[in-house]
């Protein structure tokens, strides 16, 4: 990936190089110059801005685990839109399901294998793109389900469209941090070493 | 002469999970073909193709994982298969193995 590089060098000083000063005034001794200092600044705030949105989803409140790192990392030239791809199919896939679970629990003879059967390809997908909260309602879900327990598996139902909700858009918003650095000319860091 | 590139099925249900194990084996260098549930599996052999690996998921509509390894074994069959599940419990993955795998791996 192409990297952008950030600031000028030590000899000039940067109040200078933001000025509207003409484009060549100090091309001789920045390694930037200046038309470009303040594009590359942006990139640079919003992949810091990236790095931090990301780090949240992980450690603030476990929205992804690591298994959405590995996903990452099957990532590469060949398919470098791999990511968003299956998350896009996780998302159609969910939502078909989600459907298909409200209808179910709405029959009068409620189903629990054919509703258990959709809980747990929920938890399947959920778990292979990394969103852990979305999974872990999922195993919840099921144990009712092996009760035959309507209204605990119509409470866990809720529980899980609110995970996938807010998991849905908290992708989305990476996204499109990714798409917008991507747009102003910078690389999406592949350092994330702070997950364990 | 070229070696001959390595070619796997991968037998599973949901599309998110296809996805993943068919990029995981694609970057291995493996040729794919995808099998829905098992009888698809049972079918793609029957019209004479076979596969080097067979990555069998155990929990599937129609035919599941361990009715498609006994069948494939029993059209004798004798390529690698791989069951794939997210069952931890011991009763499971033995009644899973003993339907005819070579393998058995975890998914998460």
């Amino acid at each position: 990936m192409r990297k952008v590089p950030m600031f000028c060098g030590p000899s000039v000083p940067k109040r200078r190089c933001l000025a509207q000063a003409p484009k060549d005034s100090c091309s001789s001794k920045c390694i930037v110059p200046c038309r470009q200092l303040k594009k590359t600044m942006d990139v640079g705030q919003m992949q810091r801005q990236w790095i931090d949105y990301t780090k949240s989803l992980f450690l603030e409140k476990g929205f992804l685990d690591g298994q959405f790192l590995q996903l990452q990392q099957l990532q590469d030239e060949n398919n470098p839109d791999f990511v968003v791809e299956v998350v896009s199919l996780f998302f159609e896939d969910s939502e078909r399901l989600l459907k298909d679970l409200t209808f179910a629990l709405d029959q009068n003879g409620v189903d629990f294998k054919k509703v258990d059967a959709h809980v747990h390809q929920l938890k399947g997908s959920s778990s292979s793109i990394g969103a852990q909260r979305v999974k872990n309602a999922c195993i919840a879900f099921r144990n009712f389900c092996e009760e035959q327990n309507t209204d605990a598996c119509l409470r866990c139902l809720q529980q899980v469209k609110q995970e996938y909700c807010i998991v849905k858009n908290k992708l989305e918003t990476m996204f499109r941090l990714e798409q917008q650095i991507v747009a102003a000319g910078g690389s999406i860091p592949t350092e994330l070493s702070f997950i364990g | 002469m070229e070696p001959r590139q390595l070619t796997a099925l991968i037998v599973e249900d949901d599309m998110v999970i296809r996805m993943v194990h068919q990029k995981i084996l694609n970057s291995v260098g493996l040729k794919i073909q995808v099998a829905e549930n098992g009888k698809e599996a049972i079918e793609i052999h029957g019209s004479g193709q076979s596969f080097d690996l067979i990555l069998m998921d155990r929990d599937m509509p129609v035919m599941n994982g361990i009715e498609a390894t006994k069948t494939l074994r029993s059209m004798g069959i004798n390529s690698m298969i791989t069951g794939v599940s997210t069952r931890s419990v011991a009763a499971h993955i033995r009644e899973f193995m003993e339907a005819g795998l070579d393998d058995y791996v975890e998914k998460p």
